[in-house]
């Protein structure tokens, strides 16, 4: 794959500067936050121009369909106007590999959960359906199918549904290395790599949390991020103290510092999860000052997909009467 | 207070007074399974009481906890994650004989042993807060099994000593009562017949003492 010129990207780019400007910005947010019923918080988004059917759904309850269609909404117009929407695959695989788990579980459960198949991925449902049933897969990448076959046959042997799980995030992580590096585009790869120490970070304290052996953290860590394995498998055992010295000198120091020290005195990784996802936006924010590349595409993607997750923060928080400080202490930074 | 129907006969005092002591004693043992029931019973409320507000306790961190993690991944992913359990729990239902009632013993057996190996999800896509409400969920489990055992022993308990009371009430105001009447009744009508008999026999006598003074006069 060629990498486009970055010329290509002019119309791209000049579209993505036109409607970032729709955004929720932080006023926005506040004032979701602020709201005294989940309807008037639900109001904001309709008129931030939510989804499709933002003028049929008419009970705030109904706002997951329309985070949903927003996302359709972001994939197809991003699609449309970048000139390799291929690229755009690697986001849109981990929907795919979501699918290949509901699919796998459901079979190996004797049940159907179509109705939590994601619609957003890269084969359409329905298909990658009959080609695992059919255990006909030279349709989808050889990253997926590997990663299929092997989930199929540990199952199999085991009986365990997390290994499904393992083996396919695993994947879903590799998969999206590939194609980054497949891009040739700095940034992608950069991206990637971030996903993957950040993920191999949460996994590493959750892991601890468990007191589960070295050996199954061997198992779920996602080969390929800047933190050597190492790292993780020696700090296992021993203090966290240590482990926040260890990242002192990666880029992720500053902030696991923070969020580690957070946890250690709540038990909860609530604030980590959240620093990580802000670490996210910081990162992606430098897209801002790149005149023509897929990079400000990215960010809108990201930008998007960060602020459904504040949505739905506030949403479930605003539905479920819960107080506006407990939904503040989870909400990201929003990326305008 | 009525009285049974019965022939005033000397055979029917005997059965009856039989029967009165059999009440009497009857009454007597019932009344001590009662109290019994009644002192385990309030043993059992007050523990259950204190069980429930327990579980009501960790159901709502269950709960809260729950409503984070839901807050922060999608209803599809959360749905994914725990769509196939991985821990597998048999129980196993026994009774109990508590003062002649079989009160349920619930057993559970979990499959595997290690409390760590409860989480049937990927660690990529979900969330920390997850974990937590699994893990909430998984300590709670036992407290309500046991909570379900003890709630369906205070209700057949609870059963029984209403029976149990029933029966001395019926025993105390209706057929102690009424034996007790029935006898006095029988009694009185056995005495009442040998009066008669008695008086008709000194009537009998002084007719005889007459006829003989009247043959001695002639």
């Amino acid at each position: 794959m060629t990498v486009a010129n970055d010329i290509q990207y002019a119309y791209a780019v000049a579209r993505i500067r036109a409607i970032e400007r729709r955004l929720l910005d932080r006023g926005k947010i506040d004032r979701m936050v602020d709201a005294k019923s989940p309807e008037e918080a639900f109001k904001i988004l309709v008129d931030a121009d939510y989804g499709y059917s933002a003028g049929e759904v008419s009970s705030a309850f109904e706002y997951e369909t329309l985070l949903r269609e927003e996302q359709k909404k972001v994939y197809k117009l991003l699609k449309e106007i970048a000139p390799q929407p291929e690229i755009f695959n690697l986001f849109l695989e981990k929907n795919d590999f979501h699918n290949a788990k509901v699919i796998l579980k459901s079979e190996f459960l004797g049940r159907e959960f179509d109705d939590i198949l994601m619609d957003a991925g890269t084969i359409p449902a329905s298909k990658l359906k009959i080609m695992i049933k059919d255990r006909n897969m030279t349709g989808m990448p050889s990253t997926m199918r590997k990663a299929i076959e092997e989930s199929i046959d540990t199952f199999n042997r085991t009986g365990d549904p997390q290994s499904i799980d393992l083996i396919l995030d695993s994947a879903t992580y590799t998969h999206m290395k590939e194609i980054a590096e497949r891009s040739q585009v700095k940034f992608l790869m950069d991206l990637v790599k971030v996903f993957i120490d950040l993920t191999n970070i949460k996994t590493f304290l959750r892991v601890k949390r468990l007191k589960k052996s070295w050996d199954f953290l061997n198992k779920i860590l996602i080969p390929g991020g800047r933190i050597d394995f190492k790292v993780f498998i020696e700090y296992l055992e021993t203090p966290l103290e240590g482990f926040i010295e260890a990242l002192k000198y990666t880029p992720y120091g500053a902030f696991c510092e923070e969020g580690i020290i957070d946890y250690q005195n709540t038990g909860s990784l609530t604030k980590l999860e959240k620093l990580t996802d802000n670490y996210v936006i910081q990162f992606i924010k430098k897209a801002k000052y790149v005149a023509f590349g897929i990079e400000p595409l990215v960010a809108y993607l990201m930008a998007k997909e960060n602020e459904i997750k504040i949505v739905r923060i506030i949403m479930v928080g605003k539905i479920n009467n819960i107080s506006n400080e407990i939904i503040r202490e989870r909400l990201r930074e929003a990326y305008v | 207070m009525a009285i049974i129907r019965v022939n005033p006969t000397r055979m029917e005092l005997t059965r009856l007074k039989k029967r009165l002591v059999v009440a009497r004693r009857g009454h007597k043992l019932l009344k001590d399974k009662r109290d019994e029931l009644m002192r385990q019973f309030l043993d059992l409320v007050r523990k259950n009481k204190e069980l429930r507000e327990k579980v009501e306790e960790m159901l709502m961190k269950v709960h809260s906890n729950f409503l984070i993690a839901r807050a922060v991944m999608s209803s599809e992913i959360l749905e994914e994650a725990l769509m196939f359990p991985k821990q597998k729990v048999s129980l196993e239902v026994s009774t109990k004989n508590v003062m002649s009632v079989d009160v349920p013993v619930l057993d559970f057996k979990t499959q595997s042993d290690d409390q760590s190996n409860i989480y049937p999800y990927g660690f990529a896509n979900t969330s920390g807060e997850l974990d937590g409400a699994i893990a909430t969920l998984s300590e709670v489990l036992p407290h309500m099994l046991e909570l379900a055992q003890m709630e369906k022993s205070a209700q057949l308990l609870a059963e029984e000593i209403e029976k149990t009371r029933r029966r001395v009430n019926a025993l105390e105001y209706v057929l102690i009562p009424q034996l007790t009447e029935t006898i006095k009744y029988i009694t009185m009508k056995l005495d009442e017949n040998e009066r008669g008999n008695l008086t008709r026999l000194m009537k009998v006598k002084d007719m005889m003492i007459e006829q003989a003074r009247q043959a001695m006069a002639h």
